[in-house]
């Protein structure tokens, strides 16, 4: 849950971002010259055009509130009594239909095994999020560290990376996705298998986003004077690499890993619904979309929840990293 | 700073030097033969137009051309160690500790996500046996020295928080952090203001001074190359076509190319209130012309010259050497013309510089 951990601390950040969006007049006036360089502008100059930015910083909230309410799920078992996975049939109408929203002492009703959606959702949400992060960690290391090798070694290695590059592409990914899972599963039965190969999956199919984007920007970095001056000075490619060019690739891996953490949680959910990802008894958005399919037409809240949950974080993630380009680029 | 080496013998030896680059028509040789030594203490200007070579001459000496696209033949010695051929690891440990550059754009030769203090302290660390806390305290020092005031709070800031001049100062403070046996300056100034320039072009000259370091300087600015250096080469198309001390260089100029650049100076030459007189064309880009690679542009052209190539060589003064057809007499003639008077760094005549051929960077 480490990511999840990192996460809120982004979030913190956000809300002190939120604070500066009231003291705008006052950093306006407060002397800072802007005088930032043309190509790379310094994070202080980002976070300041951020912070003017309304729609990103409602993105950052939301996404905030989101983690946070995720975070809380312990709290909300503790709070209500319902475990994550407490049967209750009491807990159904006298028909043995799931109890709607509003109900006495389940505020979002419950689902046919009489649990209650709102403990499951902040359950759920903490699995969707920490799978997509998780992959779009693993997605960036291994984009970045790729893109970075063949942009910057040029020839034979680039050459590999390349041909690589275009023939994962040509995978069909969700054909391939499935048969992994299915076959991933037969062979590791367990939840967390199961999480680790949706992992797996989507690095595998998503890697070279980055690594395209960053092995474009590594080869003409790689022809700036700057770069000629650190080799002048005698300075190991590697040092190069870390030092000179990782800084200058890191805003837009930013931007890009905000996009795709809204799309793996979206990958995730879909795995899930088509019965190839997570088991269905581990919450996860995507499991309850999919056990909810069956009684959307009785008991619509049980797809209307976690699918609202689902929207709304790709919402947050997709506009933040709209506006992180935004404040990256100065447009 | 006391350097122990022996001032007859050059610290750097270029002798026959070729540098081509692969283009869509095949290579192109940039750099076609040629010679120099240089001397610890001593200040060299390679003077010539955009196109001439002269860049490419010194990033060749620093080991910086394309790998694969480009070629370079002959022999560069520094301290009589072999530079041509020799082992990347080997070029790495020289580079920045005995032969460092200045780059011209300061701008776009630091990094605009490091402090400058950092980037002053990340060569040092590199080549010398000192923790990072020395290596900053020595940055701090170091910026002082290149006359940036306040180094310790300079030394925290943005290249993009310092104006031209001290970013230029800070690109001289890397380039020095190691005291390095030769310094080669690609037109270390021609970003700058006049003023800026001038105290530039005097801060290189003390600390060269000092430390006894051989100084390049590659320019397109006679003014620039008038103010400090002991000696000028003037390069055209690739080969060393006039080659003299300053003095007489400036006074006697004897080749129609060298005429051209002079005349070519704003306040300069012999009369005031006169046209400038800029030299018609381009220096060839794509193919040498046969004979003198001058002759198309030349205005005292004759027949030889587009058959006979001419060889670098010395007149009645061993020192001035000039690659040139014309009678020795019809040289001395215009030269004594076109001769202008310099004053070296230090005198009370400011010489004025002024871009050459038309285009500034």
């Amino acid at each position: 849950m480490s990511s999840l951990r990192r996460k809120e601390r982004e979030v913190a950040a956000g809300d002190a971002d939120a604070d500066v969006l009231g003291a705008m007049a006052g950093a306006l006036t407060g002397g800072e010259v802007s005088g930032a360089d043309a190509t790379t502008a310094s994070w202080r100059d980002v976070r300041t055009r951020f912070a003017r930015d309304r729609v990103g910083v409602g993105a950052l909230v939301l996404l905030g509130a989101i983690v946070r309410f995720c975070l809380a799920a312990p709290l909300f078992a503790a709070l209500t009594g319902h475990a994550v996975n407490l049967q209750d049939y009491n807990a159904l109408s006298a028909d043995g239909r799931p109890l709607g929203p509003f109900s006495s002492g389940y505020l979002l009703g419950t689902d046919s095994n009489g649990r209650d959606l709102l403990v499951r959702l902040a359950y759920g949400g903490r699995v969707s999020l920490a799978i997509a992060t998780t992959a779009t960690l693993a997605t960036l290391f291994v984009g970045v560290t790729l893109g970075m090798l063949a942009g910057y070694a040029r020839g034979w290695l680039d050459t590999i990376v390349s041909r690589v590059i275009e023939v994962t592409m040509a995978f069909p990914f969700l054909l391939f996705a499935i048969a992994l899972s299915i076959v991933g599963q037969h062979v590791f039965p367990s939840t967390f298998a199961s999480a680790a190969i949706i992992v797996v999956i989507i690095t595998t199919f998503s890697w070279f986003y980055p690594a395209r984007i960053v092995r474009a920007q590594v080869l003409s970095l790689r022809e700036r004077e700057f770069i000629q001056a650190a080799r002048m000075l005698g300075l190991p490619s590697r040092t190069i690499v870390a030092q000179h060019v990782l800084p200058h690739v890191l805003p837009n891996v930013l931007v890009l890993g905000s996009y795709l953490v809204g799309i793996n949680i979206g990958v995730e959910a879909a795995l899930s619904f088509l019965g190839v990802g997570l088991p269905t008894g581990t919450p996860s958005w995507g499991t309850m979309i999919q056990s909810a399919s069956s009684v959307y037409l009785t008991s619509p809240w049980l797809m209307i929840a976690p699918g609202a949950m689902l929207v709304a974080t790709t919402l947050a993630t997709n506009v933040l990293g709209s506006s992180l380009n935004d404040a990256i680029e100065r447009r | 700073m006391t350097t122990t080496i022996d001032p007859v013998r050059p610290v750097l030896e270029v002798s026959d030097l070729h540098v081509a680059f692969a283009t869509r028509r095949g290579w192109f040789e940039a750099v076609r033969g040629v010679d120099l030594a240089l001397a610890a203490g001593e200040t060299l200007a390679l003077v010539g137009e955009s196109g001439s070579g002269k860049s490419t001459l010194g990033l060749s000496l620093m080991g910086l051309l394309h790998p694969t696209r480009s070629r370079t033949s002959g022999s560069v010695r520094l301290e009589g160690r072999e530079l041509v051929g020799a082992a990347p690891a080997e070029l790495r440990a020289l580079r920045g500790r005995e032969i460092a550059m200045v780059f011209q754009n300061s701008m776009t030769a630091l990094n605009p996500v490091h402090p400058v203090g950092r980037q002053v302290a990340e060569a040092m660390l590199l080549h010398q046996d000192v923790t990072r806390r020395q290596a900053r305290a020595r940055a701090v020092e170091l910026l002082g020295e290149v006359g940036i005031a306040d180094p310790a709070q300079r030394s925290r800031d943005y290249p993009h928080q310092l104006s031209g001049g001290m970013r230029q100062r800070v690109m001289i403070a890397i380039a020095l952090v190691n005291e390095p046996k030769v310094l080669v300056a690609d037109e270390p100034t021609t970003a700058l203001d006049v003023t800026t320039q001038a105290q530039l072009l005097e801060l290189i000259g003390d600390l060269q001074q000092r430390l006894g370091i051989a100084v390049l300087l590659v320019t397109h600015d006679l003014g620039v190359a008038a103010r400090i250096a002991e000696r000028v080469a003037v390069m055209y198309a690739g080969k060393i076509v006039e080659r003299a001390p300053s003095e007489p260089l400036f006074r006697h100029p004897r080749h129609p190319y060298t005429w051209g650049l002079l005349g070519s100076i704003p306040g300069g030459g012999a009369t005031r209130h006169r046209r400038l007189d800029a030299i018609p064309g381009s220096p060839p880009a794509s193919a040498y012309p046969s004979g003198c690679p001058f002759h198309p542009r030349c205005a005292h052209a004759f027949d030889a010259c587009a058959t006979t190539v001419p060889e670098l060589r010395p007149a009645v003064d061993p020192r001035h050497e000039d690659a040139c057809l014309l009678a020795a007499e019809v040289k001395d003639r215009i030269g004594a013309e076109r001769g202008m008077r310099v004053e070296q760094r230090g005198g009370t005549r400011p010489v004025e510089s002024g871009a050459v051929g038309g285009e500034r960077a």
